[in-house]
């Protein structure tokens, strides 16, 4: 091959490649979505979740009020079913075991392996707990990863909840004490097995997880916390 | 009967005598407290103890006699205010001081189904004569989970707490007297969303909680 033919194969290829790199951020679209009613972005698979108004703003909320113990959010097996067909049952049977723990799970996200989750949440409450958090890697079975904020703690830590179970998994080692009613930013990056999560663009955690991840993705709180999200993004990375 | 609970009943008992008294104080009809609210009920509803289903009877019964409370007293409703940094640190019986601590230490705390409510509330009532019980009767009531203990109550502990550690309340269920003896609610973090975080903690509204704290002046 001519030097000439091959710098322009070489520079095909780069283009290419920067294509894969930069794949398009998708921000879940909460405009259409009417303030009072369940989300339909947001799948509420566990807890109470509705839209509410924010600034003017449409926001997701997970209202705690009104959590109970071992209570699954209405139609629950529908949802399941819509993002996981016939593999829904284990899902319903594993997520009651877990119903401390509201999540939703964002509806046109196929799959996260790796890049970037965002999101902006703000604390308003809770008595037992002020808690905001990413879901990923949930599997049809319902185990998943979470890293959250906990506002009675003031720190960030990631959880593997698994068969029902949830396992303590990294804790990051600095405490921010965030003020309720303000907005904050929590990101997660994922890059094979390499874990990072940043509170408003800090490092908060890191870890080496035990495998890839692939799976849904969404919100996550606990128990009776009360907390806002908006501006959820997903980042696809390179494959 | 605790402080606690005299507040309480005194603010629905007293206070429309002493408001009559004092023109300037809210009206009856402003400070009225409606006994079919959410608030209300959900403190009625956990106060029940009828039932005598704790697992430990001679723990409550050591928490109700250290705490000089009379379980059997009428239900009377946490009202959500108190004046900040009045409840004084008071000796509290050492053996039942220590066996709090070793509680906590073992990331347990005298729940419902351990000493049923009555129990509950002497044990809180306890930990507010003691800092160090108090920040441990904290963590361990949120642990715990629903209906192990008063979210109101709850509530009440964490307020004080944060305020100690200097920060702002969330609750708003700490008051404080100015110079003038105007009440008037201690630092409050995210006061737009208070009465809906007092809501969840079966408190009453702020200004409801701050009308009958004005009529007990």
């Amino acid at each position: 091959m001519r030097p000439m033919h091959r710098l322009t194969l070489f520079a095909a290829l780069a283009v290419c490649a920067f294509r894969l790199d930069a794949q398009k951020a998708t921000t879940v679209d909460l405009t259409r979505e009417v303030a009072g009613r369940e989300p339909k972005s947001f799948l509420p698979m566990v807890g109470n979740w509705v839209v509410t108004k924010d600034d003017g703003r449409n926001v997701i909320f997970a209202d705690g009020r009104v959590w109970k113990k071992g209570q699954a959010a209405g139609g629950l097996a529908d949802k399941a079913r819509a993002i996981y067909g016939a593999e829904h049952e284990e899902f319903i049977d594993n997520v009651k075991a877990f119903a401390y723990f509201p999540i939703a799970v964002a509806r046109d996200i196929p799959d996260f392996a790796n890049g970037e989750i965002a999101v902006r949440f703000k604390m308003i409450g809770g008595t037992l707990d002020r808690c905001a958090g990413i879901l990923f890697n949930v599997k049809p079975n319902g185990d998943y990863l979470a890293v959250r904020f906990n506002g009675t703690e003031d720190n960030v830590v990631l959880w593997t909840f698994k068969e029902g179970k949830r396992t303590f998994t990294k804790r990051g080692t600095e405490n921010f004490p965030l003020e309720l009613g303000t907005w904050n930013d929590l990101r997660m990056t994922v890059h094979g097995t390499d874990f990072k999560a940043y509170l408003n663009g800090k490092l908060a955690v890191e870890f080496t997880l035990p495998a890839p991840v692939s799976g849904k993705v969404g919100l996550w709180s606990k128990t009776d916390s009360m907390s806002e999200f908006e501006g959820f993004t997903v980042t696809p990375g390179a494959k | 009967m605790s402080r606690a609970l005299r507040l309480s009943v005194l603010s629905l008992t007293v206070a429309p005598m002493l408001g009559a008294q004092r023109p300037a104080a809210p009206t009856a009809r402003a400070c009225r407290v409606d006994t079919t609210a959410a608030w209300w009920q959900s403190q009625r509803a956990y106060s029940d103890d009828s039932k005598h289903d704790w697992t430990d009877d001679a723990l409550r019964q050591r928490l109700l006699v250290a705490a000089g409370y009379d379980a059997s007293t009428a239900f009377a409703a946490e009202l959500g205010w108190r004046l900040a940094n009045t409840q004084t640190e008071s000796p509290v019986d050492s053996a039942v001081r220590a066996q709090l601590r070793a509680m906590a230490g073992k990331r347990q705390w005298p729940t419902r189904t351990l000493v049923g409510v009555g129990g509950v509330h002497a044990a809180w009532l306890i930990a507010q004569r003691d800092s160090t019980l108090a920040d441990f009767a904290m963590h361990r009531m949120m642990e715990a989970g629903p209906g192990e203990s008063s979210s109101a109550e709850l509530a009440v502990l964490q307020d004080a707490q944060r305020l100690r550690a200097g920060r702002g309340q969330l609750f708003g269920t700490q008051f404080t007297r100015d110079a003038n003896g105007a009440l008037r609610v201690e630092r409050l973090e995210d006061s737009t969303h208070v009465d809906m975080r007092r809501d969840g903690a079966w408190l009453p509204p702020l200004a409801l909680s701050r009308c009958l704290a004005e009529r007990t002046k």
